[in-house]
């Protein structure tokens, strides 16, 4: 069965920089798939490239077996993949609503079940009283949400979040976490790239661990152990006898 | 367990720093010929021959100071004939209303655009690329406005240098081929000495990254002053030189935008960022004016074309075409890391 | 009554230029770009504008709605063709870019139309004028602002309220995030080159009727829209307005005190406006 979204052997480069050696990846609709890997291991150089902003072959990145791999971003939205950047990346100077009716604006066609404004203010209630408001003006924890937001109202099939808990707060994080679970439920699929360990395991259906441009891991999150994943973590080469 | 004994470093090989190339030997024994080619024009160049090498030297200057601000400091200047236009007239003033020596006055003229480039820099550098060009030119126009109403300089009637008639023809060429190979050592010598030195380092990583180079302690704000006072003086020197050789001044003719134009034009064509491409392009402009300026304004329509073009395709210029395809630069900055063969 | 006539003059030429700094303010704040020919633009839709009126017998309000339409077609396509490819962080490629463009219309024009100074038949509109009070305001002028006001408001409008305003803005803010949220930034580009040089159209007929024009007028125009926008502060379509209503009070005050001095006048309050508050009157 073809995988909603895949990668094969994608290779990825800034310039004469290699990020990627061959990347092979996939997720199932409905899936929670968890990207682990220290830093500079090329987690966020894969969702970029699978979101076109990094130049690849074509039949590396495939949607549904047909390749995809090196278009342009917002056509990627138009066929159902959207992301929530690292670091947020929200549209400053603009108010919660503008924010997310860009999104709605520029969404995917929408399917049965589809997310409205109304229904990403449910998921984030306390986003509602906010609307007006510029979102320079929101704590980290509700920009995350915006965020979140503003790429569920893009209509995607998968939902790819790099770091969504990046420089919030431990109960705040929780608090987003819980939401995953909900959107999954529709059909999305969603890649979790994440930096805490358990976070990610405890939220993923399957996991996949990075180094240095490799897949060192992967798995379904229940069966994997600590140490598996501290060997694929660091690399056995270096670690310390 | 491994034993930290157990792994040796292997013996790091001798090395050297080579700066110069063999091109660069020949471009340099070259570029010392021309020079005092220039300064012995009034032996063997006729009155015409003077004229035109003094104009080519004046576009190189000029065209080389905006390519150090351009092409390493990040500022982009549409504005520069603020230093000519002051420069001349001081100049003029000095040697025509004070009575100093017209080529002692050539070389002191200097002080009005160095002058003139503090508080202008003081107004502008807050303005985002683009729109600091655009406030060049209207410093440049406020000059050229204020010049028109000043009735110390005959306002828009300009002035003659008439005390040049008390010298020869020939003590005039010597005095203006000296001035000229002067202007050449300190533009072009000196934008390569200062490409050399640390400064150049720092001026090569502004140039590519100015955040990054600030962040390894280029002090990115004062360079960039320091570059902007720079190419003034330079520009104010070439200024000072070529009306001196005109022998007459107008404010339309000294704060003219055409300046902007040349500079612009034979940077971006010869090679933005390099000495090399300044030269390339001056030539390629000063045979191009002589040849084809007769057909007025298609001409310009042509140059126009050319530097739109150069500026979406071919960003190098024609330096940087050549550059493709040989590694033989004439003023090489490089440092390449060699080690010793035993 | 010398000065409240120049405040009035002033304020009416600021609505043309008004109209000159609207296009100039949208495409640096959407793209960081200015169009260097942005002035020449404006002098080739009038002398088109000029010569089709005069070979087509039209009048001058079929030739606004001729130059509005053309002029978004021809900004349309300058950004597709030339514009798109020097869109980027380093700010020399689109300057360079422009200028040289700049040169080159510039001396076409000069070629096709000569260096004759030209106007638009107004049929009498020039002339009109009514009393207020001990002034005399000009029926033209009046127009020039009025159609000023409602292209600031309706510009304003849509970029608050539309669906490409929305894509614009957030273009601005940040032009990666918005083609991951589905915005294409080709398409922002060109929409908003169109609607900057459209606007120009409006400009064009209203500076050929009020005046004469010539191929090497550009310049002149491209200044005072940069010094507009830059007295109003930047990242503000109202203060883009306001800054040219205080430029065209600056120049007519001068103008009023000395001849000569009228222009540089507008450049002086420019420079003061940089020295004392750089971010300008409007601006964050």
């Amino acid at each position: 069965m073809t995988a909603l979204l895949s990668t094969h052997a994608l290779v990825a480069r800034y310039g004469d920089f290699q990020a990627l050696y061959g990347i092979d990846f996939e997720i199932e609709a409905g899936e929670v798939v968890a990207l682990i890997g220290a830093n500079g291991a090329g987690k966020s150089t894969l969702l970029k490239s699978i979101m076109g902003m990094l130049r690849v072959a074509p039949d590396m990145v495939r949607l549904e077996g047909q390749p995809v791999g090196g278009s342009q971003p917002h056509r990627m939205v138009s066929q159902g993949v959207a992301i929530v950047p690292e670091g947020r990346r929200l549209f400053t100077g603009m108010s919660v609503e503008d924010n997310l009716r860009v999104a709605i604006d520029h969404a995917a066609p929408t399917r049965a079940g589809g997310w409205t404004l109304d229904r990403v203010l449910d998921l984030f209630p306390m986003l509602r009283e906010k609307r007006a408001v510029p979102v320079e003006s929101l704590s980290g924890g509700q920009q995350q949400m915006v965020a979140i937001g503003r790429s569920l109202l893009n209509q995607p099939r998968v939902l790819l979040c790099d770091e969504i808990s990046l420089g919030l707060a431990p109960k705040v994080v929780k608090e987003i976490y819980q939401s995953i679970p909900s959107i999954s439920a529709t059909g999305t699929a969603i890649v979790l790239v994440e930096q805490d360990v358990g976070l990610a395991q405890s939220a993923s259906n399957r996991l996949y661990c990075m180094l240095e441009g490799r897949v060192t891991l992967s798995g379904k999150s229940s069966d994997i152990t600590r140490e598996a994943i501290g060997e694929a973590y660091f690399g056995g080469s270096h670690a310390l006898a | 367990m491994t034993s930290m004994s157990d792994t040796v470093a292997p013996p790091l090989p001798t090395v050297h720093v080579r700066r110069q190339t063999r091109s660069g030997v020949i471009a340099m024994a070259l570029g010392i010929a021309a020079l005092v080619a220039v300064v012995a024009m009034p032996w063997w160049a006729s009155q015409g021959v003077i004229r035109d090498v003094v104009e080519l030297c004046c576009y190189i200057a000029i065209a080389q100071m905006w390519n150090l601000l351009g092409g390493y400091a990040g500022l982009v200047s549409v504005g520069q004939q603020t230093f000519i236009g002051v420069a001349a007239y001081f100049m003029f003033v000095m040697a025509q209303f004070w009575g100093v020596n017209p080529f002692v006055a050539v070389l002191l003229c200097v002080i009005a655009p160095a002058i003139v480039a503090v508080p202008t820099y003081g107004l502008l550098h807050r303005l985002d690329g683009p729109y600091f060009a655009i406030g060049t030119w209207v410093v440049a126009e406020v000059f050229r406005l204020g010049t028109s109403v000043f009735p110390y300089v005959n306002g828009g009637a300009g002035l003659s240098l008439r005390v040049m008639t008390q010298y020869s023809a020939t003590e005039r060429s010597i005095g203006i081929s000296l001035l000229c190979g002067l202007l050449l050592l300190v533009t072009i010598g000196g934008s390569y000495w200062l490409l050399r030195s640390r400064y150049g380092l720092a001026l090569a990583a502004m140039r590519d990254n100015p955040i990054a180079a600030a962040s390894q302690g280029v002090n990115v704000g004062r360079l960039r002053f320091l570059i902007w006072v720079m190419a003034a003086v330079g520009t104010g020197l070439a200024g000072g030189i070529y009306f001196m050789a005109q022998l007459r001044i107008t404010p339309p003719s000294t704060y003219s935008p055409s300046w902007a134009n040349v500079a612009i034009f034979i940077v971006m064509v010869g090679g933005l960022g390099s000495i090399e491409g300044t030269l390339i392009g001056a030539c390629i402009y000063f045979f191009a004016d002589k040849w084809f300026a007769q057909y007025g304004a298609t001409y310009l329509v042509v140059l126009g074309l050319l530097t739109l073009f150069v500026a979406l395709f071919a960003r190098g210029g024609v330096w940087g075409l050549i550059c493709k395809v040989i590694d033989a630069p004439w003023f090489p900055t490089r440092r390449t890391l060699l080690e010793d063969r035993k | 009554m010398h000065w409240l006539d120049g405040l009035v003059q002033g304020i009416l030429l600021g609505g043309l230029y008004a109209q000159y700094a609207l296009g100039m303010a949208l495409m640096f704040g959407v793209m960081r770009i200015v169009n260097i020919t942005h002035g020449d633009l404006t002098v080739l839709l009038a002398l088109i504008g000029i010569s089709a009126a005069a070979y087509f017998s039209i009048g001058p309000w079929t030739v606004l709605v001729i130059l509005v339409v053309l002029g978004g077609v021809i900004g349309w396509g300058l950004q597709r063709v030339i514009l798109n490819r020097v869109v980027g962080a380093d700010p020399l490629p689109s300057l360079i870019a422009t200028f040289g463009l700049s040169v080159a219309m510039q001396n076409a024009m000069l070629q096709i139309w000569s260096a004759d100074t030209r106007s638009l038949n107004g049929h009498g509109i020039e002339q009109l004028s009514f009393q207020v009070g001990p002034l005399f305001v000009g029926v033209l002028p009046i127009i020039v602002l009025i159609t000023a006001t409602v292209l600031t408001g309706g510009l304003d409008g849509v970029l608050r309220f539309t669906r490409f305003g929305r894509a614009l803005r957030a273009s601005a803010a940040d032009v990666e995030a918005a083609a991951m949220t589905g915005v294409s930034p080709k398409s922002v580009y060109a929409g908003a080159t169109a609607i900057a040089v459209a606007i120009l159209g409006f400009a064009a007929v209203f500076q050929s009727l009020r005046t004469t024009v010539a191929p090497s007028d550009g310049p002149f125009q491209l200044i005072y829209a940069f010094e507009a926008v830059i007295i109003g502060g930047m990242g503000s379509i109202w203060g883009a307005f306001i800054g040219a209503m205080v430029l065209g009070v600056s120049q007519s005050i001068g103008f009023r005190i000395d001849p000569g001095f009228g222009i540089l006048a507008g450049h002086l309050v420019f420079l003061a406006v940089l020295a004392v508050r750089p971010q300008g009157l409007l601006g964050r």
